[in-house]
């Protein structure tokens, strides 16, 4: 294998619609939402019809989410970039499931960039809306949390990302490596 | 302790805790590697991801359909429909009027994902059902009660997070000690 290929793809579906969600009315931006909310489900049904399984490893390894109108998909297996149907080429797989993401993004735009050009010309006291603040009091799903004690008692770590630890912990040892090491029956299956 | 040596004490602490308030790359490397193999674990434990023997052959054991915490063997019709297939708790289904195969979903396994906010490590899974309501809370093995396995999760986070605790504690001392000399 070449090099590892873990796939991290992010689109802000604001800057195709030539608006953040702060310049829309409180309606809108939760519909653009509720509508981006859609299309990942979708992307996600899409991925359970077209992504192979053999484990079922880098399947289950996706994250798929919205943070306003940014979309993220992304897969920390160190191989997910090569994955492919069989007899398909390296990376069939992702090309597939990226084009299928944006062409439902650009449908959706389409779909609101009128709205987005009318909700432009109402007044500016209709707007300014926190969505945002709406969005973080909606709680996930579900949601268990731990606070951590990173650094010692001194400030809470900053910039971390949960990710790119995986990301990295799969380069360091690979997925391959760590299922023979569970194999052999270790009861740790952390590998070092 | 000599002047020159209280000198290069004091500089590699300053140096320290430079790294530790500028977050250097390597204390949140270290950070991350932690929380990476924490995060791994959990999914190996909500999959059962592995390995495993078979008349004397190694076999990688499929993920599906749940031989880990969570039950991947879900089943569902593809494509925008709007009827789940249920089972009882005896594991009898509910089958659906309408002729379209059944598939093996994966739907609300692939709705996990754990971010960081601050020293908050939250675990979320957003799936929801092709009438767009979260249901992961609900789901369950044939035969366990209704949201067990969500509670048997959330008990696996708490022992991996717990654990990646203690080794980012170690890590971040290690460096510090390194540090030290």
């Amino acid at each position: 294998m070449a090099d590892p290929a873990p796939i991290e793809y992010q689109r802000d579906l604001g800057s195709m619609l030539g608006a953040s969600p702060g310049d829309l009315t409180p309606a809108l931006q939760q519909q653009i939402g509720s509508a981006i909310d859609d299309l990942i489900d979708d992307w996600r049904e899409e991925l359970i019809e077209v992504w192979p399984r053999d484990t079922g490893h880098s399947f289950t390894l996706w994250e798929s989410f919205r943070s306003g109108f940014v979309v993220t998909l992304r897969n920390p297996v160190e191989y997910a970039g090569y994955v492919h149907p069989e007899g398909g080429t390296d990376g069939e797989s992702w090309d597939s499931m990226r084009e299928f993401f944006e062409a439902a993004a650009r449908s959706l735009v389409a779909t609101f960039a009128p709205l987005v050009r009318a909700d432009r010309r109402q007044p500016t006291g209709v707007r300014n809306a926190d969505l945002a603040s709406a969005e973080r009091d909606r709680p996930p799903a579900v949601s268990a949390t731990r606070a951590l004690k990173v650094l010692a008692g001194r400030k809470p770590a900053r910039n971390l990302s949960v990710f790119r630890g995986v990301r990295r912990a799969l380069e360091r040892v690979s997925s391959a490596e760590r299922a023979r090491a569970r194999d052999r029956g270790r009861t740790r299956t952390r590998v070092r | 302790m000599t002047v020159a040596d209280k000198v290069v004490v004091d500089s590699n602490l300053a140096a320290v805790l430079a790294r530790l308030e500028a977050g250097a790359a390597g204390v949140d490397d270290a950070i991350e590697e932690e929380l990476g193999e924490m995060a791994v674990g959990f999914f190996e434990d909500l999959t059962g991801f592995g390995a495993k023997r078979e008349g004397g052959k190694v076999r990688r054991q499929l993920a599906f359909p749940g031989n880990g915490i969570w039950p991947v063997g879900e089943r569902f019709r593809p494509l925008k429909s709007d009827y789940y297939v249920r089972h009882d708790r005896a594991g009898n289904r509910d089958l659906p009027a309408k002729s379209r195969p059944i598939v093996e979903s994966g739907r609300s396994i692939n709705a996990w994902r754990m971010d960081l906010k601050g020293a908050t490590l939250r675990l979320i899974n957003n799936a929801r059902t092709n009438k767009r309501r979260h249901y992961s809370r609900f789901v369950h093995k044939v035969g366990d009660p209704v949201g067990q396995a969500l509670k048997d999760a959330e008990a696996a986070f708490e022992s991996r997070a717990s654990d990646a605790s203690k080794a980012i504690g170690k890590s971040v001392a290690k460096l510090i000690g390194g540090g030290n000399g």
